[in-house]
């Protein structure tokens, strides 16, 4: 990223609230994508080239845990902020 | 005895924790619109599209109220006469349904966008047999047939949704049948099996508590309503007394 660029920042979220209450807080600082869900996550990045991207963790088919690990292996300099509100934290632990 | 309070405690604990992490997604939006909405008033994308974002999940809270309060409900319904092949034509024109021309005999053919499981669906409206009427409440009656027809759309995997409903009277019978089906949708033997369990589907997804309310709503009216997977499709069916014309 040049000193001139904004950052990208790519949100996964399959909720349609959450993903753009993210967009909308974001957007104004950064260039924003969004991915409903995992498998369309990984085929953003090959377009898009985030910096950091925002995820939820409880996805279907592809979850949050599992598309951490393709990102890392596809490019580990993407920062990921994976995004949970479980009401007991004993996945995050076990995680 | 204690043993049992634990596993009834832990139980309700499980449930709670859902309803409240259904009610949470809907709530994000909201507050972050609410947050916003002072310093990006002016930007026409915020109003619009956010605006349409946060009307959604307003709806979908509404929603989530309403099958929970259909569910704890006593059965107190309205027992009036309705004709059940207008009653479910207008659920599906409600749902956002538009009927196209006529496909073949008297089916009907309805296109839509549904808003809630963001899928293009197409409906077939059938019926055999002349009289439909029936003793019941017509509001929830279309609730309940609504229900099936939700959770079908989130059972099925991509964009594109295909469902059927039919409605039946043979001259020999004094029941009207419904059937609410979809090639689309994919269940889960195992999930079929305890779809009118609450407590089960509860701690699965709150959504998916859709069917367990039709059945409460179509008992309460002495109905009964059966779930079947069959070759290439799941199908709910419900059977009412009809009433004399």
């Amino acid at each position: 990223m040049s000193a001139t660029d904004r950052a990208r920042v790519l949100v996964v979220d399959d909720e349609l609230g959450p993903r753009e209450s993210l967009r909308m807080i974001l957007k104004p600082r950064y260039d924003i994508a969004t991915a409903d869900s995992g498998e369309a996550a990984l085929t953003t990045l090959t377009t898009f080239h985030p910096d950091l991207v925002f995820m939820d963790i409880k996805m279907p088919q592809m979850d949050g845990i599992e598309l951490l690990q393709q990102i890392k292996r596809s490019d580990p300099s993407i920062e990921v902020v994976m995004i949970t509100a479980y009401a007991s934290s004993r996945r995050s632990r076990t995680r | 005895m204690e043993k049992r309070s634990a596993e009834q405690l832990q139980l309700l604990t499980r449930v709670v924790a859902r309803i409240a992490d259904e009610i949470k997604n809907p709530l994000v939006s909201i507050n972050a619109f609410m947050e916003l909405i002072g310093e990006r008033y002016d930007d026409p994308s915020f109003r619009q599209q956010f605006a349409s974002v946060v009307g959604r999940d307003v709806r979908r809270l509404v929603q989530i109220f309403d099958k929970l309060a259909a569910l704890v409900n006593e059965g107190d319904y309205k027992r009036d006469a309705m004709d059940v092949r207008s009653a479910i034509e207008e659920c599906l024109v409600e749902m956002g349904g538009q009927v196209l021309p006529a496909a073949n005999g008297e089916a009907r053919l309805l296109t839509f966008a549904d808003e809630s499981t963001q899928k293009h669906v197409t409906a077939t409206l059938s019926h055999e047999g002349s009289s439909f009427l029936a003793t019941g409440d017509r509001s929830m009656m279309k609730k309940a047939i609504a229900y099936l027809v939700w959770y079908l759309l989130r059972k099925t995997p991509g964009a594109e949704a295909k469902i059927a409903v039919s409605i039946s009277r043979l001259d020999t019978e004094d029941r009207i049948r419904i059937t609410v089906a979809s090639r689309t949708a994919e269940v889960r033997a195992e999930e079929l099996q305890a779809i009118f369990d609450p407590i089960q589907v509860v701690q699965g997804n709150l959504i998916d508590v859709g069917p367990c309310v039709s059945q409460r709503i179509i008992e309460a009216q002495g109905g009964r309503l059966d779930a079947k997977q069959g070759r290439g499709d799941v199908s709910f069916t419900a059977s009412l007394a009809a009433a004399r014309a």
